[in-house]
């Protein structure tokens, strides 16, 4: 007992002074006014920016969830849009009926894997049959400026894989916008952010800064999304094709979210070209 | 109870009759703003013998702050200050401790180690009873320029009244 009274009076100081100093504080804003108000003011400032630090944090929080419902929502716009619809005017005397079919809707989907620096690059995305997604889709950047991203190759329940346009087995039809002359994409395993425009015609006019666009000729590609800019080009020898270099307007580096082009017209075009050829 | 707890007791009742009789009416005031607020009580606070376990110089700085503020109208300001000095008295003792230590009874005051040490002492106990006197006051950090100006004007007039209680009394404890 001595020796408590003893350690109280030697290293109460602090503890007693911490007791006392809320005590004061405590009468200093129950019996003064003015510093009752400055007290309640502050402390709601305080606790309003506590909870606004909250919703910061929550909203980060949902901030995937947001973006898949924008995506949702841009994929359903993206179909409304011209080059989505399939034009089915006939000119009839000088009678012009417009009428538009729809003939390309969009799945918004996540990469969730993905490799660039391989010599055939894949992605993986998190929509499968169960999202309507086939085989021999085409996949496009959800990039504002365009860019395409590759063709779906394997397809599970939930998820699919695709052919990276970064991969030597790729082969899309494109054009120059300017003059509409066509060539196929190819890549050749260097760098990520160049493609390859094959097979242009010797006699096309090709000039720098010109921008390769996905051509009327693919049927897994609405027609007009910028894929790149022209860099260089070469002929080589003996053959009657130029080559363009281009830089890739979108970084496959960073892709996060894309779109599966579904075009609902694939399957005509095909029966129609099979029996052709079957002739 | 001996004599020094009686003087000690003593003194603590004129301190106070005199803040709240005297000094509590000093006061410059324009338009309702005054600039200064001159602290006499501590000087109870300041005198306690040297050896006094913190403990219960918080304790005491505690009761005449709170008796202060009782007649000020002002609960819980004068005593927040208070406590705080007190609280840190054993600090700035340590601190000015001189060569040869304190002596086992002694009080800090003019009369036992001089008036170069009690300046110093008493200096750095009312800087900061009245820089907590005034943020206690005004209670934000707002107005830091009014803590601040009369923080200033508080401290030196304070200072000087409590200088010239020592020369006038002269007290050994």
């Amino acid at each position: 007992m001595r020796s408590l009274v003893l350690f109280l009076v030697q290293y109460g100081g602090v503890g007693l002074f911490f007791v006392l100093e809320a005590v004061c504080l405590y009468l200093v804003v129950n019996y003064n006014q003015q510093q009752k108000d400055i007290w309640l003011n502050s402390s709601n400032i305080i606790s309003g920016s506590i909870l606004n630090f909250r919703s910061d944090i929550s909203q980060y929080y949902n901030l995937s969830e947001f973006a898949d419902s924008l995506a949702a929502d841009n994929a359903r716009l993206k179909a409304r849009l011209n080059n989505a619809q399939f034009v089915q005017t006939i000119l009839m005397d000088s009678i012009q009926d417009v009428e538009r079919e729809q003939q390309y809707t969009y799945i918004s989907a996540r990469i969730v894997n993905s490799t660039i620096h391989l010599h055939n690059n894949t992605f993986t995305i998190d929509r499968g049959r169960k999202h309507g997604i086939r085989p021999h889709m085409g996949v496009i950047d959800s990039n504002p400026g365009g860019g395409i991203v590759g063709i779906v190759t394997n397809v599970s329940e939930n998820y699919s894989v695709v052919m990276a346009l970064l991969h030597q087995g790729i082969k899309i039809p494109a054009a120059l916008r300017r003059n509409k002359y066509h060539g196929f994409l190819s890549w050749q395993p260097s760098n990520p952010k160049i493609i390859n425009l094959i097979d242009v015609p010797k006699h096309a006019e090709i000039r720098r800064k010109d921008t390769i666009e996905t051509s009327t000729y693919s049927a897994l590609f609405p027609a007009g999304i910028p894929v790149g800019i022209v860099d260089t080009f070469w002929q080589d020898q003996g053959s009657n094709f130029h080559t363009i270099s281009a830089n890739l307007i979108n970084d496959l580096g960073n892709v996060q979210y894309v779109y599966v082009v579904n075009n609902l017209m694939k399957g005509e075009v095909e029966k129609l070209e099979e029996e052709a050829s079957g002739e | 109870m001996n004599s020094s707890t009686i003087k000690h007791g003593i003194r603590f009742v004129l301190l106070v009759l005199a803040q709240i009789l005297i000094f509590k009416s000093i006061d410059l005031d324009t338009n309702g703003f005054s600039y200064f607020t001159i602290f006499i009580y501590p000087i109870f606070i300041l005198l306690l013998p040297i050896r006094t376990p913190t403990v219960f110089v918080v304790l005491m700085g505690f009761l005449i702050g709170l008796t202060v503020d009782v007649f000020y109208d002002s609960l819980g300001v004068h005593a927040g200050a208070s406590v705080f000095s007190a609280f840190i008295r054993s600090a700035i003792l340590n601190v000015l401790e001189p060569r040869g230590g304190y002596e086992v009874n002694a009080s800090p005051t003019k009369s036992s180690y001089g008036i170069n040490f009690f300046f110093r002492y008493a200096a750095t106990f009312m800087f900061f009873h009245t820089l907590v006197y005034f943020s206690l006051e005004i209670f934000t950090p707002v107005y830091f320029n009014e803590i601040f100006i009369r923080t200033v004007f508080s401290f030196i007039l304070s200072m000087l009244f409590i200088i010239v209680f020592q020369y006038l009394f002269n007290p050994k404890e």
